[in-house]
């Protein structure tokens, strides 16, 4: 039987219930001021509807009173609706205390998810009821965009950098991944699968333990072998092997590069005096681009890794200065 | 021929085709932009059409993903670059923008004409990349890097849409020359039709915005032939650049679209209610401030480009601030109703049809503004929703109501009424059907561009298929009832509507040079009913 239901996507995060309240509240305003307008349009159409040709009409070209009221109303209607809309924007895109880190690879056409245990699952993401998620975003080809109806969020992943989406789930439960922006032959079949454990059964996941539906879903073969390593770890294995650490310690201690202690987070200074936070694109850019921002006190001769560092070893990297922050 | 100030310009001049392709009269003019946008309008139905045919069942239907992918690129890009931005302006504005000042024609009556050979060379590169090529895959939007990487005939694509833009810059500029030189005696710029101040901020946007959108489709036709790097990260490029060069542009191409319908409208209902128009500097006013502000709102379709928090805030104020003007427009075109004489002939019936989708398209377009919830809404189905309540319910439903508004002046013979209103009862349910669904679909989170979908979206999908039809009769209605009265039609008086607008002062049809004396004007434009 075909749904003609108006209304039959669940909420299932935090921004997905501000969503509900505000489109609800939006909806049924935004419903009074256009019948109120239409309505009256109608009305005149017909109470005014043409009798003869030598019909006598008043002569009205404006009235200041109705014209101030009228502009007036609207400005006040949009302006509260758009600090409101601000107001829940800036708590969904704001870093929270104590988030659960993720990384997502989109690629045509599939997502690659990738846990700090160095596990990855394509097209599945499994995640903790009621924590902030925070999931850190890149692509390996063309953009995409990487979006769960039920939390009502979504954000674009872009080749090159990284972007970030953040919910929280509210509901225990399977959600859908679509990818809503336009990527080739395979879009609409980019489809994923959210799972939303309780707080236990996602610690007995992550310590493999786990029995409930997914086992089946998640088993071994979806599963990156990773070396059995961490993220962090292999981030320390590329370290070494990409010679990171003939110019950065882990110490604090200054060589021809910057320490990476405490570096993930801080202010950095460049030279000429701006200062910019040391954050997932900026590790990235250093790497790629390394002449573009040069910290103060030191000489460009960082080399460029691009082209000799894959997505997943970049978030590795990421993951590893982390670590040591 | 002697006094060929006396025959209409069908007869007047030389005849035969020739007489046509290199005429220098506005009205010719006016009259082949009409013909090759209705065509376009034709080609671009079939495409929507045929994506509708698709979408109409979960699953594949009849076309594999690749083709369909071709099919909404090629609806888009037919629809917004051959039929909208230069249906308007091309043709009702070159037509009635002389007559409505009571100029002999526009200020350089050959760059006109060239202006109208560039979009047809434009068509001509779209069509052989389409024909011989592998056609275009890339969404009319033309989003890199996909638009880099793809196989598809994206060059051709692009190389049309410049020299189709460089139509649209010289139709421009030659309007504002014209608007500003050629008004007749008495004309001053507060006796103007609002049909005029319509064309005439639009024609400063297509001036100052579309050389934005040449230049970018060159860097990424550079980019795709020698791998330059703008847009490529893999080159050192941004991707994201390039939706903020062609939001530049596009977002005001918006306008482009928009506001010579708001024209059309304010002529349209004023003398269909034999009323003077309600609030004349507000609305003059507003075309100019939706004009410039439009320059500044492009962002809002980037909310989840991940541009910055500062650009997210500032971008989403000022689109939610373009409400203010547009909704003082709504309210004066209501006012200017009240206590008229209002005749329900099939331009006001339109008219009166734009008011109800517009009205749906400008409040759906403050829910987007919104960043909270475009988070939610933005590449989904309400997007698509909103915006074919603005171009299609905006902008081609007053194209049709001034199709018959001025039918009269432009053929010298009358349209049908019975199939003008028929046309109508088509049109405006099938696209509500068709686009209501939609919105639907996009609330419940259906991404746009998938050629295939979740079932639970079926039912919507299928209504939204079915009134794609009736939007279909209610055009083929129109493209009937135009082409029968065109030579079938009952002889039109020359003023059938009782307008008071200059070009009524003209015959039906015109003749050669508009006037057999230069009028001079000394009221307003919509000087309607009795002064107190
Ligand atoms: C030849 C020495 C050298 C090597 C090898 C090197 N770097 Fe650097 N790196 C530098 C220098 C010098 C700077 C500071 C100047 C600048 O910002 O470009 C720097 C800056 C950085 C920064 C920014 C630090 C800050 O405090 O803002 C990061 C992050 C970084 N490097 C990461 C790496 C990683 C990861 C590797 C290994 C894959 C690596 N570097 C290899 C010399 C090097
Ligand atoms: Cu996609
Ligand atoms: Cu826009």
């Amino acid at each position: 039987m075909l749904s003609l239901s108006l209304n039959f996507l669940p909420s299932a995060s935090v921004s997905g219930d501000k969503f509900m309240l505000y489109f609800t509240t939006i909806f049924i305003i935004g419903t009074i001021l256009f019948v109120g307008t239409l309505g009256v349009g109608i009305y005149f159409a017909f109470k005014y509807k043409r009798k003869s040709d030598n019909d006598e009409t008043p002569y009205i070209p404006h009235n200041y009173l109705v014209e101030f009221l009228s502009v007036f109303g609207i400005s006040v209607w949009v302006a509260i609706f758009f600090i409101w809309g601000w107001r829940d924007y800036k708590d969904f895109i704001s870093p929270k205390m104590d988030e659960y880190e993720i990384n997502v690879i989109g690629q045509q056409w599939n997502w690659q998810i990738q846990y700090a245990n160095g596990k990855t699952f394509t097209n599945e993401l499994i995640v903790p009821v009621d924590r902030h998620i925070h999931l850190a975003m890149t692509s390996k080809d063309v953009l995409h965009s990487f979006f769960i109806p039920e939390f009502r969020v979504k954000m674009d992943t872009i080749p090159g950098q990284y972007t970030s989406l953040r919910f929280t789930p509210n509901k225990v439960g399977t959600y859908t991944i679509y990818c809503a922006e336009y990527c080739g032959t395979s879009h609409s079949k980019m489809i994923g699968k959210v799972y939303v454990l309780s707080q236990k059964d996602f610690q007995d996941w992550l310590d493999g333990v786990y029995q409930g539906e997914l086992a089946q879903e998640t088993k071994p073969s979806n599963q990156d072998s990773g070396n059995g390593m961490t993220l962090v770890e292999a981030g320390e294995h590329l370290y070494r092997s990409k010679t990171c650490y003939t110019c950065h310690t882990t110490n604090g201690d200054t060589l021809i590069g910057p320490s990476f202690k405490g570096l993930f987070g801080s202010e950095v200074e460049l030279i000429g005096g701006t200062k910019i936070l040391a954050d997932e694109n900026y590790i990235r850019e250093s790497l790629m681009d390394p002449m573009k921002k040069v910290v103060k006190g030191f000489s460009p001769t960082m080399p460029t890794y691009r082209g000799m560092l894959t997505d997943t070893e970049i978030n590795q990297i990421v993951a590893f200065i982390k670590a040591k922050r | 021929m002697g006094h060929a100030a006396n025959i209409n310009f069908y007869e007047a001049g030389n005849k035969g085709i020739m007489s046509w392709l290199i005429t220098l009269d506005h009205k010719r003019i006016g009259l082949m932009y009409f013909i090759t946008t209705m065509m376009s309008l034709c080609i671009g139905g079939i495409f929507a059409l045929l994506v509708r045919l698709e979408l109409m069942f979960p699953g594949q239907q009849f076309f594999d993903p690749n083709t369909y992918n071709r099919l909404f690129t090629l609806h888009g890009a037919v629809m917004v670059f051959w039929f909208i931005i230069p249906a308007i302006p091309g043709a009702l504005g070159n037509f009635f923008l002389p007559l409505m000042i009571g100029a002999k024609d526009v200020a350089f009556p050959r760059l006109n004409l060239l202006s109208y050979y560039l979009l047809l060379l434009g068509m001509a590169i779209n069509l052989y990349g389409i024909l011989h090529g592998p056609g275009a895959d890339t969404g009319w939007t033309f989003y890199t890097p996909y638009s880099i990487k793809t196989g598809a005939a994206v060059v051709s694509m692009v190389v049309g849409v410049f020299f189709m833009g460089f139509a649209s810059i010289l139709t421009g500029l030659n309007f504002i020359v014209t608007v500003h030189t050629l008004r007749c005696p008495g004309l001053t710029w507060f006796r103007l039709p609002l049909f005029v101040w319509a064309i005439y901020s639009t024609s400063i946007l297509q001036v100052l915005a579309t050389p934005v959108i040449g230049i970018t489709l060159i860097l990424l036709t550079l980019e795709r032939t020698l791998g330059i790097g703008f847009f490529d990260p893999k080159l050192g490029g941004d991707p994201v650049l390039f939706q903020h060069f062609f939001w530049f542009y596009s977002h005001p191409a918006v306008y482009i679209m928009i506001l010579p319908a708001m024209g059309i409208i304010s002529e349209v209902i004023p003398t269909m209610s034999q009323k003077t128009i309600f609030g004349y500097r507000a609305i003059a006013y507003s075309s100019l401030g939706l004009g410039l502000v439009s320059f500044l709102v492009w962002g809002h379709h980037m909310f989840t480009s991940g541009q910055s928090e500062l650009a997210n805030f500032v971008f989403s104020l000022l689109t939610m601030a373009t409400a203010v003007p547009s909704a003082i427009k709504m309210f004066n075109w209501v006012a200017t109703m009240y206590k008229g004489s209002i005749s329900l002939a099939t331009p006001m019936l339109y008219a009166i049809g734009f008011l109800f989708t517009f009205g749906i398209g400008g409040i759906t377009g403050i829910m987007l503004g919104v960043l909270s919830a475009d988070m939610h809404f933005h590449d989904t189905y309400f997007v698509v929703a909103h915006f074919h309540y603005v171009m299609m319910g905006g902008a081609a439903i007053a194209l049709f109501s001034g199709i018959f508004y001025w039918f009269p002046k432009m053929l010298g013979r009358m349209y049908n009424e019975f199939l003008g209103k028929l046309s109508f009862w088509f049109f405006i349910v099938g696209f509500n059907v068709t686009f209501l669904a939609q919105f639907v679909a996009g609330l419940n989170g259906m991404p746009r561009r998938y050629h295939d979908y979740d079932s639970v979206y079926a039912g919507w999908n299928l209504i939204s298929t079915v009134g794609s039809w009736g939007i279909a009769l209610g055009i083929l209605m129109i493209i009937i009832n135009v082409v029968y009265s065109s030579f079938k039609g009952p002889k039109a008086p020359a003023n059938p509507w009782k307008g008071k607008t200059l070009e009524w002062a003209a015959e039906s049809p015109p003749v050669l040079e508009n006037f057999e004396k230069t009028p001079t004007v000394t009221s307003g434009p919509y000087d309607y009913g009795l002064k107190a």
